[in-house]
């Protein structure tokens, strides 16, 4: 069975709001990012690949099964959502069990498979812990142990970031390329960092539309020559910000040191050339595909 | 095995205990001190032997002319339409009907062409006239008019039923059932509905709807939790209930088996109703639509006013507070097996419902793991 996930011409109504729309893509073993402000259609997208949403057009096949054929879909797929929480007076053993129990496995195969899994996402200390005495980032950790307790060929993570502190994020990223090199991770996230630092593979979504659909490197690369450093005068900035897309901003005295995108040099006489990085990449992306980025960096 | 941990999350539950606690407490106090007081054998020679329902036609027919010429004069009837009492005041069209067969009973009845076939037509008539649920309908009729005063052998008869026919177990099964069940007509469905919402309470809705397991095999297996863990307590209060009976009878002949069995053919369909009322509605809307729903026809039930022989193809709550009157018991048989058998179908068809339900939920369906609640107010906002 190939280990790819092939969408073609998908899309979803929420009543008559377009939610996806027309979606082509096709997500290959290893980390694929997806990415996308708050409310693109990212956990749409992960939802309906997660067998929890039907679409109304277009074909899904997740390593070859077709997404109609739900019960197959789930057994060879594991899903870690935006907002979850586990049955607080459980313990994080029991919970586990549970959700094994309800992925059709057999006792022996948890309880081995559990403290593996619990010994990998370091939470075998506090397997006998209640759910709700844990910490958000174990709570998190908790919930990536549910996601691949079945073994799962697919593994489908929608924000698992958000909230969490810098040490933990860094933990949890690692974590998921530790686990994408036997099977496709697909990290759905708003927050650029954690896609640069994770994944080669990217779509980028806005509004139910895929705007970019490529690597890390050919997204750098289109933004290659629009990033420029400037010092401007403070009384400078609205101006500034009226012409070009303000990504960074300092204040040195009376002077503001920006960072801007600019698809031609700007004129203005203390400006530098920089090399694009990911968060450049992807407001450049934005601008050119006509999204509304000057509301995101204080334009008028 | 997923039914045992379903099962271990039921009993583990706060309302389990209240529960448990609201059972123990009605059996203690109802069905345990009403055993207490030992049916003894009538003595001949007394002055009351209490009262006793007769289906002589003779009996009936002319305490019901003398209960209707009451009302009649009065324009005042009392009737159960909805479970509740209630006093009707029919229009004069409708009392001139009313006096009409009022005099047509009474001329026949006078001159002897009266038969019980064509008095009850009049009583049909009457009670369709009154909005039904009168004492004239099939339901009150016998026990509104065909009580009498006991004789001696009235008292013998009864007795030697309860302990022949009934073997004495058969009647204290009857008392055990008619507590018991009241407790099961409503305390289910706050067990089942807390039971449903445990997962959209903790947010684990979504991890569980994208487990491999089918909708059939995780609705079927909580169901099964519920009846167990609320049947099994039953269980050994009946076994309790035959113990105390034993102890009180001591040395006569009974039937060891028969208020559990009848525990198991009266109040199994309470638990598996009240139950499926409680999964389905949960699922649908909210736990508080579940127990409003089942609180309310609970209530209806319980209503009538009837202790005895309140048995009725419909009835959610089956009563028979006495430990004779095995002969209007018997009289119900039909009512009280079709009654047990609907509610068991029942169930299942709400069981079916809630698979279909859960089904379209996990694909997004009645708002996916929002619920129904939150699609319906999106709706709402949508047609405003």
């Amino acid at each position: 069975m190939e280990n790819t996930i092939v969408m073609s011409h998908v899309s979803k109504f929420y009543g008559k709001k377009q939610a996806l729309c027309d979606i082509n893509l096709t997500i290959h073993q290893g980390m694929f990012g997806l990415l996308g402000r708050n409310g693109a259609g990212k956990t749409t997208l992960m939802k309906t690949l997660a067998t929890l949403h039907e679409k109304k057009e277009g074909e899904i096949t997740v390593c070859g099964i077709p997404i109609e054929s739900a019960g197959k879909v789930r057994e060879i797929t594991g899903y870690l959502p935006q907002d979850f929480s586990m049955y607080p007076n459980m313990s994080v053993y029991e919970c586990l069990d549970y959700l094994g129990a309800l992925s059709g496995m057999s006792a022996a195969a948890r309880r081995s498979e559990i403290d593996r899994l619990l010994k990998k996402v370091n939470l075998f200390e506090q397997r006998k812990k209640k759910v709700k005495a844990l910490s958000g980032g174990m709570k998190r950790r908790l919930g990536i142990a549910q996601a691949l307790l079945h073994n799962p060929k697919v593994l489908i993570v929608d924000e698992p970031t958000a909230g969490l502190d810098p040490e933990e994020r860094i933990r949890f990223r690692n974590l998921l390329c530790e686990v994408a090199e036997e099977r496709i991770v697909i990290l759905s996230t708003h927050i650029v960092g954690d896609i640069e630092a994770t994944c080669e593979d990217i779509a980028i979504l806005n509004e139910g539309k895929i705007l970019f659909c490529g690597t890390v490197s050919q997204l750098l690369t289109d933004a290659q020559g629009k990033v420029y450093s400037v010092t401007v005068e403070k009384k400078e900035l609205p101006q500034v910000k009226k012409n070009h897309i303000v990504t960074g901003m300092l204040a040195q005295g009376t002077q503001m040191r920006l960072r801007i995108i600019s698809e031609n040099a700007p004129e203005i006489s203390e400006m530098v050339m920089e090399e694009p990085n990911c968060e450049d990449a992807y407001m450049y992306c934005l601008w050119k595909n006509g999204c509304d980025v000057e509301s995101v960096t204080g334009g008028e | 095995m997923l039914f045992v941990k379903e099962l271990k999350k039921v009993v583990c539950s706060v309302t389990f205990v209240l529960y448990l606690a609201v059972l123990i407490l009605f059996y203690a106090t109802q069905f345990s001190s009403d055993a207490d007081s030992i049916v003894t054998e009538p003595v001949a020679g007394r002055d009351n032997y209490g009262m006793t329902e007769t289906d002589d036609p003779a009996v009936i027919i002319s305490a019901a002319i003398e209960g209707l010429s009451r009302e009649v004069e009065l324009n005042s009837y009392v009737a159960y339409p909805v479970g509740f009492y209630k006093e009707v005041t029919l229009t004069d069209a409708k009392q001139a009907k009313m006096k009409d067969i009022l005099a047509q009973l009474k001329e026949r009845y006078q001159k002897g062409e009266l038969s019980y076939e064509a008095f009850l037509e009049y009583m049909r008539q009457a009670d369709k006239l009154i909005g039904g649920g009168s004492y004239y309908s099939d339901r009150f009729l016998i026990s509104r008019f065909g009580t009498v005063s006991a004789s001696y052998e009235d008292a013998r008869r009864e007795y030697e039923a309860f302990v022949s026919e009934d073997k004495i177990t058969g009647a204290y099964a009857r008392l055990f059932c008619d507590y018991l069940g009241i407790v099961l007509g409503i305390m289910p469905v706050f067990v089942a509905a807390a039971l449903v919402e445990r997962d959209r309470k903790a947010q684990m809705e979504q991890l569980v709807f994208s487990r491999k397991i089918s909708s059939a095999a995780l609705v079927v297996n909580r169901f099964l939790a519920l009846i167990v863990s609320m049947a099994v307590p039953v269980l050994l209060l009946s076994i309790a209930a035959t113990i105390q009976v034993f102890g009180i009878y001591e040395g006569m002949s009974l039937d060891p088996a028969a208020i559990i069995g009848m525990a198991g053919i009266w109040l199994m369909p309470n638990i598996l109703i009240a139950s499926a009322v409680g999964m389905a509605l949960t699922e649908i809307y909210s736990p508080l639509l579940a127990v409003f729903a089942q609180s309310v026809w609970w209530i209806f039930s319980i209503s009538t006013g009837k202790l005895t022989g309140a048995i009725h193809k419909f009835t959610l709550v089956l009563r028979h507070n006495n430990l004779l009157k095995r002969q209007i018991f018997v009289r119900q048989t039909g009512d009280f097996l079709f009654n047990r058998c609907f509610y068991i179908v029942a169930a299942l068809i709400l069981v079916a419902v809630t698979v279909w339900i859960y089904e379209k939920k996990r694909k997004g369906g009645f708002g996916g793991n929002a619920g129904f609640k939150k699609d319906f107010s999106r709706k709402l906002k949508i047609s405003v």
